[in-house]
This record gives C-alpha cells, sequence and structure tokens, in this order.
C-alpha cells in the first residue's frame, strides 16, 4: 500500500487529528528530554535507579562483553537488552539513540489509543480526549526519556490490541499475524503481557459483531494469541535448555517473593514494619546467591514454594494485601519526574501538595468506572472488552510496590478511554447546566 | 411526583448518606491512629535523657506542630505512655497523613547525688493515611452516577463501534 493510497482513505480531518496528537506529544517529550539533559546530563540515564543497570548488564552479555549480566538477562527477559544491545552496535556507548526511539513511539502510541477509541466506541470526541490524556500523561512522558522498557512496551501492545480489533472484521489475515507479532515482542520486553492473550479471547467473545460472525472472531482471536505466546515461548525454550527453567522472565516470580511474600511474613509474624526491606533484601539475596551458582531451577522452584506455601498458610492477609497493592498501584501518581528533573523539585513538591496530597491519586481510577457506567449504559459488551483490558494489569500488579505509576502504566490506554467518556459527559453536562441558567438568566431580564 | 421533586429527594438522600460515610470514615482513621501499636508499626525517632517530663512533651508537641500537623488529640493510655495525635490538616478532607508520637518513660533514675530524677525518653512516630482523598472520589462519583442516570440517554457518549462498520 503506498501513501497516496493510504492517504486517500484518511481524511483530512483525521490527518489534522494525528497531527495535533503526535505534535502534543513529540514536543512535551522533546522539551522534558532537553530540559533533563540539562539537569542530569546523559551520564544520569544510567543510574537513576537500579533498573536501566540490570538491562545494561543483559545487553552487555548478549554482545559478550559481561559474562554475569546473564543472570541479569534471565530476570528481565530478551527484548528490552536487545534493544540496547542494537544501539550500542549501531551508535556506540550512548543510549541517546534509544530514548529518542522511545519518544518517537510514545508519541505514536497516543495516536494508536485514538485509533482505538475510536473504534470501539465510534465517538469522536471521547477518542481525541484519550488521545490527548496519553499525549499529556506526565508517566509517559517521563518513561519515555528513562531506559526502561515501558514505552517500547505499550507502544508494540497497543499497536497489537488495535491491529487486533481491526483484524476482526478483515478477510486477509495480515493485520491478524502483526497483532500476533506485535504482541509477541511486547511479551518479549516485558512479560507482564503473557496472559493477555486470554483477554483478546474474551473480548472475541463479547465485541458486538453481525450474526454468524462470531466463529470467525474467535479463529482470528485464536490466531493473534497463539503467534503471540509462540514468540515468547522461544526464548522461554532458550531459557530451559541454558539454565533448565522455562520462563520468559524471572522478574514476576522474584518480585512476588521479594514484595508480597515479604510484607504479608513480615504481618503474620508480627515483626516490626522497619524489618521489611531486611527481609526483602535477604529474600533477594537467596535468589540471587542460586543464580551466581548456576541454579536458576532451584532458585525459581524455591520462589514458586515461598510464593505457594505463604498463599496456603496466610490465604487471607495473602489476598487483602494482594489488592492493597493492586490498587495501589492503580492509584500510583508518577515519581520518576523527581529523578529525571531534580532542580524542579519545589515546583513539583508544590504540585503534589495540592493536587496528588501524596504518592497515590484515585481521580483518574474513578472518572474510568465513571466511564465504564457512562459507556456500559450505552453498550455493555464494550464497556466489559475496555474494563478488562484495564482490571487485567491491575490483578498484575498485585505483587510489587514502590515502583510509582509505571507498574499499571500499560493500562492507560483502556483507563484513558474510559476517563475521556466520563469527561465528556462531565462537559456536556455542565455546558447544558450553563445555558439552561444564562436561559433562565435572560428570559427573566426580558 | 415532579421531576424537581425526585431530583432534590434523591440528591438530598444521597448527600446525607455520604455525610453519614464521611463521619463513619473519619472515626475509623482516628480509631486506627489511636489503636497504632508503636511496638510493630512505629519507628523510634529520638532518644533522650531529661529531667524535665513536661517539657519535653511540649518539645515533641511543637516538633509536630513544625512539621504542618494539627494536634487533634494528647492521650495518657498508661502512666508511662503519652500520645500526641497530629493530622497533616485541620480539616479531615483535606488531611493526608495522621500521625502518632508516642512518647515512652523508658529508664528512670538518679544524677548524681542530689535527688532530682533523670528520666530516660524513647520516642516513636507511627502514620496511617486517611481515607480522605478515596473518599472525595467516592463523593465525586456517587454524585456523577446519579446524574448519569437522571440524565437524558442523549447526554452521555454515544457509541457505536466501528469494528463492522469501518
Amino acid at each position: 500500500m503506498n501513501l497516496t493510497t493510504i492517504k486517500s482513505r484518511i481524511s483530512t480531518r483525521e490527518w489534522q487529528t494525528f497531527i495535533l496528537l503526535f505534535g502534543i506529544s513529540l514536543i512535551l517529550r522533546l522539551v522534558y528530554f532537553i530540559i533533563m539533559l540539562s539537569q542530569i546530563g546523559s551520564s544520569g540515564l544510567y543510574d537513576q535507579f537500579n533498573d536501566p543497570v540490570k538491562y545494561i548488564n543483559a545487553a552487555d552479555y548478549l554482545m559478550g562483553r559481561y559474562q554475569p549480566g546473564q543472570y541479569d538477562l534471565f530476570l528481565v527477559g530478551v527484548g528490552y537488552p536487545a534493544v540496547l544491545a542494537l544501539s550500542r552496535i549501531l551508535f556506540g556507548q550512548s543510549f541517546l539513540a534509544v530514548i529518542i526511539l522511545q519518544i518517537l513511539l510514545s508519541s505514536l502510541t497516543s495516536i494508536i489509543i485514538y485509533k482505538i477509541a475510536d473504534l470501539l466506541t465510534g465517538n469522536r470526541p471521547t477518542a481525541v480526549v484519550s488521545g490527548i490524556l496519553v499525549a499529556t500523561s506526565l508517566t509517559s512522558i517521563s518513561l519515555a526519556n528513562a531506559l526502561v522498557t515501558e514505552s517500547i512496551y505499550f507502544f508494540l501492545f497497543s499497536l497489537s490490541v488495535y491491529l487486533f480489533f481491526r483484524c476482526l472484521d478483515e478477510t486477509n489475515w495480515r493485520n491478524a499475524v502483526l497483532s500476533g507479532v506485535s504482541g509477541g515482542c511486547a511479551v518479549l520486553l516485558r512479560s507482564a503481557g503473557g496472559f493477555f492473550p486470554a483477554i483478546l479471547m474474551l473480548s472475541a467473545l463479547l465485541v458486538p459483531a453481525p450474526a454468524g460472525r462470531r466463529r470467525q472472531l474467535l479463529y482470528r482471536s485464536l490466531i493473534v494469541s497463539v503467534i503471540m505466546v509462540a514468540i515468547p515461548a522461544a526464548w522461554g525454550v532458550r531459557n530451559l535448555l541454558t539454565h533448565d527453567f522455562f520462563t520468559i522472565s524471572a522478574t514476576g516470580t522474584l518480585a512476588a517473593k521479594t514484595y508480597l511474600v515479604a510484607k504479608v511474613r513480615i504481618e503474620e509474624e508480627g515483626r516490626h514494619i522497619r524489618e521489611f526491606p531486611e527481609l526483602r533484601d535477604s529474600l533477594y539475596r537467596v535468589s540471587l546467591k542460586h543464580f551466581h551458582e548456576g541454579n536458576f531451577r532451584l532458585s525459581q522452584e524455591e520462589s514458586n514454594a515461598l510464593i505457594a506455601e505463604t498463599a496456603t498458610m496466610f490465604p487471607v492477609t495473602m489476598l487483602r494485601n494482594f489488592f492493597q497493592i493492586a490498587l495501589d498501584n492503580m492509584t500510583a501518581v508518577s515519581s520518576l519526574h523527581y529523578l529525571q528533573l531534580p532542580r524542579w523539585r519545589p515546583f513539583f513538591d508544590t504540585l503534589d501538595h495540592y493536587w496528588n496530597r501524596g504518592d497515590t491519586n484515585p481521580a483518574m481510577l474513578t472518572l474510568s468506572l465513571l466511564g465504564f457506567v457512562l459507556i456500559a449504559r450505552r453498550n455493555m459488551r464494550i464497556a466489559v472488552v475496555l474494563l478488562l483490558a484495564m482490571g487485567y494489569y491491575g490483578i498484575i500488579s498485585g505483587v510489587t510496590f514502590g515502583q510509582g505509576s509505571r507498574i499499571f502504566y500499560p493500562a492507560q490506554g483502556s483507563e484513558f478511554i474510559l476517563a475521556a467518556a466520563a469527561l465528556v459527559f462531565i462537559y456536556r453536562s455542565i455546558s447544558m447546566a450553563a445555558r439552561k441558567i444564562l436561559g433562565r438568566f435572560s428570559t427573566r431580564r426580558l | 411526583m415532579s421531576g424537581r421533586t425526585s431530583a432534590v429527594l434523591l440528591y438530598g438522600s444521597l448527600v446525607i448518606a455520604l455525610a453519614v460515610i464521611g463521619i463513619l470514615w473519619r472515626n475509623y482513621d482516628r480509631r486506627t491512629i489511636i489503636n497504632l501499636d508503636y511496638k510493630t508499626a512505629s519507628y523510634p525517632v529520638m532518644r533522650a535523657k531529661i529531667s524535665d517530663s513536661r517539657q519535653f512533651l511540649m518539645t515533641i508537641k511543637d516538633r509536630l506542630k513544625k512539621q504542618g500537623f494539627k494536634i487533634i488529640d494528647e492521650r495518657q493510655p498508661q502512666p508511662s505512655v503519652w500520645e500526641t495525635i497530629g493530622q497533616s490538616r485541620g480539616f479531615w478532607l483535606l488531611a493526608t497523613d495522621l500521625k502518632k508520637v508516642t512518647v515512652i518513660d523508658a529508664v528512670s533514675g538518679v544524677r548524681g547525688d542530689s535527688l532530682a530524677t533523670e528520666r530516660g525518653y524513647l520516642v516513636f512516630e507511627g502514620f496511617h493515611k486517611t481515607g480522605s482523598k478515596t473518599f472525595i472520589c467516592v463523593v465525586f462519583f456517587s454524585l456523577m452516577l446519579a446524574a448519569s442516570f437522571r440524565a437524558n440517554k442523549e447526554m452521555l457518549p454515544s457509541v457505536t463501534p466501528r469494528i463492522f462498520h469501518k
């Protein structure tokens, strides 16, 4: 398909929206990038927090430069280290090219979210507002400027979802295959999306479809899911052959062990809360010791056994903590900008003091739940499809905490579409009320 | 029943219900911070050897005020334990944190050859996040929900999926 064909398919108004969303996103991210570099320099990209170091170690291992990086590779998976390794090959030691790539992909994501909203709701104001919310999200802007997986993952994941909904009504299989490939690559970057094919299958069952088409939808979702599972599974098989354990990345199990289990144990054993970091670090060291001895399987099995044992011994506390952590992650506010723009700390402190008033803010979650009700009154199936994607990342996030809004970030797509519907309704209600009041006022004057 | 009467009844009962929930929530927060056990859920912040206990308790209160907390309760559950409870803002709806400062008279002794008592104090601080932000969201959600159910369906954002009608 050449550019002229694409242009003829897309209306002028659509192009204007694309340019608006992409422009807002790009300008905000680039300005942030320039200010960030002036404050922390390019070296600050690596030592903002622990994660970039892990990815770089794993990338160096992939390039055959740093043998201990194999532990990090086992932990974080292959996707992002491969991106960093490619950047090293093409652009040398600096990772600024990766940040520029993330900024571009993050800007494109706002267009994709707009398109998903447009496909699912057919409501232009809701679609535009959801795109603007993604474009202006501080979480999205700060993550695009950090050496972490989220921006590329969110782009690939959103692209996969968009192509999935597009392929449902198509006769050729191109978009279905592309959706699976995009989703599979996303899972290689972050294993959190590993179970998302189940949500896609459920969505295929739920989306309003013409009579007699449901079977076709299920076939297509099955194809997408199989590809989406097969790509990361190949890496899992590599880990099985190399480390005697099938996993895409070990970070999820390790997080559940060192955060959730540690928190439950502290609570149930009546220990002081200040002992939590000590217990968390000691559990981490045990896994690390096994890794360094080459016992990857033992480390994973021991972690799984500890998680299972804690869940069996303290099921109520485990569940309560799990949902409490999930809720905290769903309402967590961005905190990465404090590290990236340290000289702007007083400004962000003031903003947080008056708006967020702490490290969580349930405003967006509340708006999205309201949006769910509003959309459900129009089309229950679409509302449930959107809520499923949001709920999926909420549930997945229940094992780790203290990482700000990045854990729940991939749910931004559906969360912002639902919130946008609520904002559109609030705007209409206010403008109608204002018209009524003004009308009554002017009638009285007459 | 006219539309206006039903609206007044609906919103009136909703506001009353939300006010009751708010009062219960605020009381729950206060109960939680009062019952917070300094042995397992507070951090030791200070150890002091001072002879004048009243002066020391005043210092602790001033410290809490300087941190921006408004003192909402002072208690002495045991003869050697003093508790001061502060709220990050005066009004619960705007407050995000509750803090309990527990002062323990840990060591007592006699100083030198005079008979003045020298006392050793341990100070613990424990926190509790208030539910005020969540409550505000609950209020907003409930009122908007009521508005959405009362609103004409045309007011709601239209949803016409374009998956099969591109």
